[in-house]
């Protein structure tokens, strides 16, 4: 397991972000669930409140260049407090490909092949995502570009083809819930969708130009906002009222596409699409969970520069000496999803209570605090610095 | 039937992992990789044969919810 330095491009690094979010931004039937027709304009306050985080991971990422969480955690607290504060990284790393995982495996067995065990849906899934991280997550990243082309274009045309079952007046009446209701739903859009971001500072150091690591990411969350906006909108000017009773409002309006008997069953194409996000989705999990465990517990950097992983056979030798995690953690992975819930309903639960306070521990306390530590580092080296 | 399954993925997981950790005497590697092979090889034991695992998302749950009391209401 290893991450080459300069490996991939900025738009590359965008659109993995775009393939990311999407895979997640499809499924918004939880957000629905609590601002009902006003869900869309949750998406644009969510990324508002999403930028928070984002600043803080851009300010670290401009003291420590090049460097990823687990590095920038290990330069600034130390090794030993830097490692114990990136196990809960690892912990949330972990979960979060579980959950999404789990996600996948009830989405198939519900509406795909419903007398399968899940435990077989998971165990194919995990399988595919173990094979594309063999063959290099930088593939991943390379082919995300595609993916998400193709996601945008099926996005518009499912759009553009359901258009005459719209109905404008479901979309009234605007801003009348609690404003409780609008706070959650901000909260829960920038934290459960937008803040997971957080796992692209796993692979900073992949970046050519790592001075654009912030416009990526930037660029990133803006292009899936617009679409979860579209997405959003769609689903309640198809469904009305029933968007919020329906467990997966995307599927359920693509269903209702019917052009003269042509163009029907659209949805297994959104099907196959959500599972190809899934992929990217998972094999991005389970790759930093392998690259947080690897940077955490072993003696080596698995982070190469890429030149000198090519020229010198000696670099690729000492590169090569990591602990093989991949299978053992993609293994974890299977056995997590199926106890991590009982229940979809379980599992909703937690999306509407708990979920956005948890990841945003993640996703902004703990940056937070780092970014603080830094600063106050940086501060007192200067005044050494000085006195000498 | 699940016990004899989970433990002929394990010995392919150990027999498709191991034998570049071992050539190559990474005896470091290899300790970590024994810890971590078990303890996920425990959890594949006690799922097979039946034992409720807590899932650790419920005990989050539970922390946020009746401790630091971090939790939306359900409408």
């Amino acid at each position: 397991m290893k991450l080459e330095r300069d490996s991939i491009s900025p738009n590359q690094f965008m659109f993995s972000i775009i393939c990311f979010m999407h895979a997640i931004v499809l499924r918004s039937g939880f957000i629905i669930s609590i601002t009902r027709q006003d869900s869309w304009i949750m998406s644009i306050t969510g990324f508002i409140f999403s930028l928070l985080p984002l600043g803080v991971y851009v300010a670290l990422m401009k003291n420590y260049p090049n460097k990823n969480l687990i590095e920038i955690n290990q330069a600034v607290f130390g090794k030993i407090v830097g490692n114990l504060i990136s196990l809960f990284y690892l912990f949330f790393f972990l979960s979060l490909a579980a959950l999404n995982t789990h996600d996948l495996g009830h989405f198939v067995l519900s509406y795909m092949l419903p007398e399968t065990p899940v435990a077989i849906i998971v165990l194919f899934f995990l399988g595919a995502c173990f094979y594309s991280l063999k063959k290099g997550v930088k593939n991943i990243m390379h082919l995300s570009t595609l993916i998400a082309f193709v996601t945008l274009i099926a996005m518009i045309i499912n759009s553009v083809l359901i258009a005459k079952d719209t109905h404008f007046e479901f979309i009234f009446p605007l801003l009348q819930l609690e404003p409780e209701k609008y706070v959650q739903g901000t909260v829960s859009i920038g934290a459960v969708v937008m803040g997971e971001v957080l796992v692209f500072t796993m692979l900073t150091p992949m970046l050519k130009n790592g001075k654009k690591v912030g416009k990526s990411l930037f660029f990133g969350m803006l292009i899936s906002t617009f679409s979860s906006v579209v997405v959003m909108i769609r689903n309640i000017l198809t469904l009305g009222p029933l968007v919020t009773v329906v467990t997966l409002p995307t599927f359920e309006s693509i269903r209702n596409v019917s052009l003269a008997d042509i163009f029907t069953r659209l949805e297994s194409i959104y099907a196959i699409l959500l599972v190809i996000l899934f992929v990217v989705r998972v094999s991005i999990l389970i790759y930093v969970s392998v690259l947080a465990m690897t940077q955490i517990f072993s003696k080596e950097s698995p982070i190469v520069p890429e030149l000198a992983y090519e020229n010198s056979p000696r670099e690729k030798k000492k590169h090569q000496n990591q602990p093989p995690f991949l299978l053992l953690t993609t293994a974890l992975t299977f056995f997590y999803s199926l106890i991590v819930f009982e229940s979809p309903i379980e599992n909703s639960h937690w999306g509407a209570t708990v979920a956005p306070f948890f990841s945003l521990t993640f996703e902004l306390l703990l940056p937070a605090i780092t970014l603080v530590a830094a600063i106050f580092r940086k501060i007192v080296s200067k005044k050494k610095e000085v006195n000498a | 039937m699940n016990l004899f399954i989970i433990l002929a993925v394990f010995t392919g997981i150990a027999a498709y992992d191991l034998p570049p950790v071992i050539k190559n005497k990474q005896w470091r590697n290899l300790a970590l990789y024994i810890v971590f092979f078990l303890f996920i090889l425990l959890i594949g034991i006690l799922m097979s044969l039946d034992v409720t695992i807590p899932s650790p998302i419920k005990a989050i749950q539970n922390f946020y919810q009746n401790v630091l009391h971090l939790a939306f209401k359900v409408s």
